[in-house]
């Protein structure tokens, strides 16, 4: 899409057009009125709020369609609205239920999910892995559509997206409230929607927040709360805080047989909130060639690690609150 | 390629009804522009108007939108929202929305215009003002980048590289974008007028 403000009004650029009949027309109509970028941005803000509002409106309308058979569902631990049960035509499906928490529910590993799908959660909770890789988890007593591959609507409850390390492939999801909108950059990034507040937590990298026709932007180890009829509220979060405990508990299981040290080292790292460190380049280099065996299913990342540790004599793995150290046994 | 712009406007319109930031802007970007020069042609210039007439129409678009059909160009969809919006305006600051209609909002040259490609009756006295009004409705009615491909390359004489550097793609590619931009204009101007183009549009 050609941007008009870096044609109109500006001075002629270099070389001689070439003098045919459609150059003399345009020449004698002289170049088209610009339009005044205070205009443009006026205009722009207004109609997106109301296009915002639009939308918000009809996701609100057909949620309100589909929470009829939820209130029957309502004492299923995990339940998909329409569940996954309703015909959706020929349309491949978006994304693969990877874990379900607390218990059997009408999901289970390995269901798929459709453009446009709503899930309720009861006490347990629910991760999703799209087909670009993207893992996303909803926490117990949560109701959100996933409207697209990259687009999500937190009805109520909290939800965690993990798009991939910051310098990864471009991976990014959006995450829709009735208050406003978050969008990462590459990270770590939980939203919440409770009692009528919205927060963005983030992890790892950044995240671009929409609300009361307003930006805003949260980074790693931050929390903005936003309400209604209040001010924009920033905390400290760190990405090893407890409060992320939920999120590595419904992390998609890392199958760990014949995959080297470091993949692992690396999920749970970034499972765990900490930072990966090797004492030396050999460590490095040893955690790239040692392969592991076995199966580490049903574990959180943090039991994960311990269950590893014994299996590499000759690697010291230590963790404390900010990192997840790997060195050589001496 | 009036079929396949059609396509693109159905397209374009679903992701904007179904809530896409990128393609809001897309659209935004696109359109906002093309309707507020069609508006300021129809209000005598009068920016403020303008503003208001566009905004209340954009913002009744977007909220219309997932009713598009795609039975005409999106353009011409929006013109069309557009000019009720125009003559309500008109008439609540007293004016006589008749008195203000431009020549191409006659129904035969909107046709012409939406379709590009239908012949009109003799009209073969026209001023250079005339031309150079109908001139800029035609440009409008083009997508963006074959208006501003042309008026790049004719009115400022950028080289192709320039204009394929302002619409971001290749020196090839943008000169393929001025060869269907010509086309489309030539197509849609001689549509509108019935002139013997030996002079214009040989």
């Amino acid at each position: 899409m050609v941007d008009e403000r870096s044609t109109n009004g500006a001075a002629p650029g270099g070389g001689s057009p070439r003098d045919d009949s459609i150059g003399r027309l345009l020449r004698l109509a002289g170049p088209r009125p610009a339009v005044p970028q205070h205009v443009r941005e006026r205009v722009h803000s207004a109609v997106r709020e109301e296009w915002r509002r639009e939308i918000r409106r009809r996701r609100t309308h057909r949620w309100g369609l589909r929470l009829i058979p939820a209130a029957l569902a309502a004492s299923v631990l995990v339940a998909a609205i329409f569940g996954g049960r309703i015909p959706f035509g020929d349309e491949p499906p978006i994304a693969t239920v990877s874990l379900v928490s607390g218990g059997a529910g009408t999901l289970a590993p390995g269901d798929t999910i459709h453009r446009g799908q709503s899930l309720a959660t009861g006490n347990g909770g629910v991760a999703l892995t799209f087909g670009n890789g993207l893992s996303l988890r909803l926490a117990a007593d949560t109701t959100a559509i996933v409207e697209e591959a990259d687009e999500v609507t937190l009805v109520a409850g909290r939800l965690y997206a993990d798009t991939g390390p910051s310098s990864g492939a471009g991976r990014s999801i959006t995450v829709h409230t009735e208050l406003g909108s978050a969008r990462d950059r590459g990270t770590q990034f939980a939203v919440g929607y409770v009692a009528g507040a919205m927060t963005v937590a983030v992890r790892e990298g950044s995240v671009a927040v929409d609300a009361h026709g307003a930006s805003y932007s949260a980074e790693a180890g931050a929390k903005l709360t936003l309400e209604t009829d209040a001010e924009p509220r920033y905390e400290k979060l760190p990405p090893h805080d407890p409060s992320w405990d939920w999120a590595a508990a419904l992390a998609p299981p890392f199958d760990i047989d014949r995959q080297p040290l470091i993949d692992f080292l690396q999920w749970a790292a970034r499972e765990t909130g900490r930072e990966l460190v090797f004492t030396s380049d050999a460590a490095r280099v040893a955690a790239m060639v040692n392969r592991l065996s076995g199966t580490v299913e049903g574990l959180t990342p943090s039991e994960a690690i311990d269950a590893v540790r014994p299996t590499i004599p000759s690697f010291s793995l230590r963790a404390d609150d900010r990192r997840l150290v790997v060195s050589l046994s001496e | 390629m009036k079929r396949s712009q059609l396509e693109e406007d159905k397209a374009l319109a679903r992701r904007v009804a179904g809530g896409s930031e990128a393609a809001f802007e897309e659209f935004f970007q696109e359109y906002f522009p093309r309707l507020y020069r069609f508006v300021l042609a129809r209000v005598r210039a009068d920016a403020a108007a303008a503003e208001e007439i566009v905004q209340r129409t954009m913002c009744l678009v977007v909220r219309k939108i997932a009713g598009y059909r795609g039975e005409a160009l999106l353009f011409t969809w929006l013109c069309q929202i557009c000019r009720n919006e125009i003559a309500s305006t008109l008439r609540e600051r007293g004016h006589d929305p008749e008195a203000e209609v431009p020549l191409e909002d006659n129904p035969a040259v909107q046709a012409a215009l939406a379709s590009l490609s239908v012949d009109l009756g003799p009209e073969q006295s026209q001023s250079a003002d005339e031309i150079a009004h109908f001139v800029r409705a035609t440009l409008e009615y083009l997508p963006t980048r074959y208006a501003c491909a042309l008026e790049m390359k004719y009115i400022r004489g950028c080289s192709v590289d320039e204009i394929a550097e302002a619409l971001g793609i290749s020196s090839k590619a943008a000169e393929s974008v001025l060869s269907r931009a010509r086309a489309a204009f030539k197509e849609g101007f001689s549509s509108l007028w019935d002139f013997e183009p030996g002079w214009l549009l040989e």
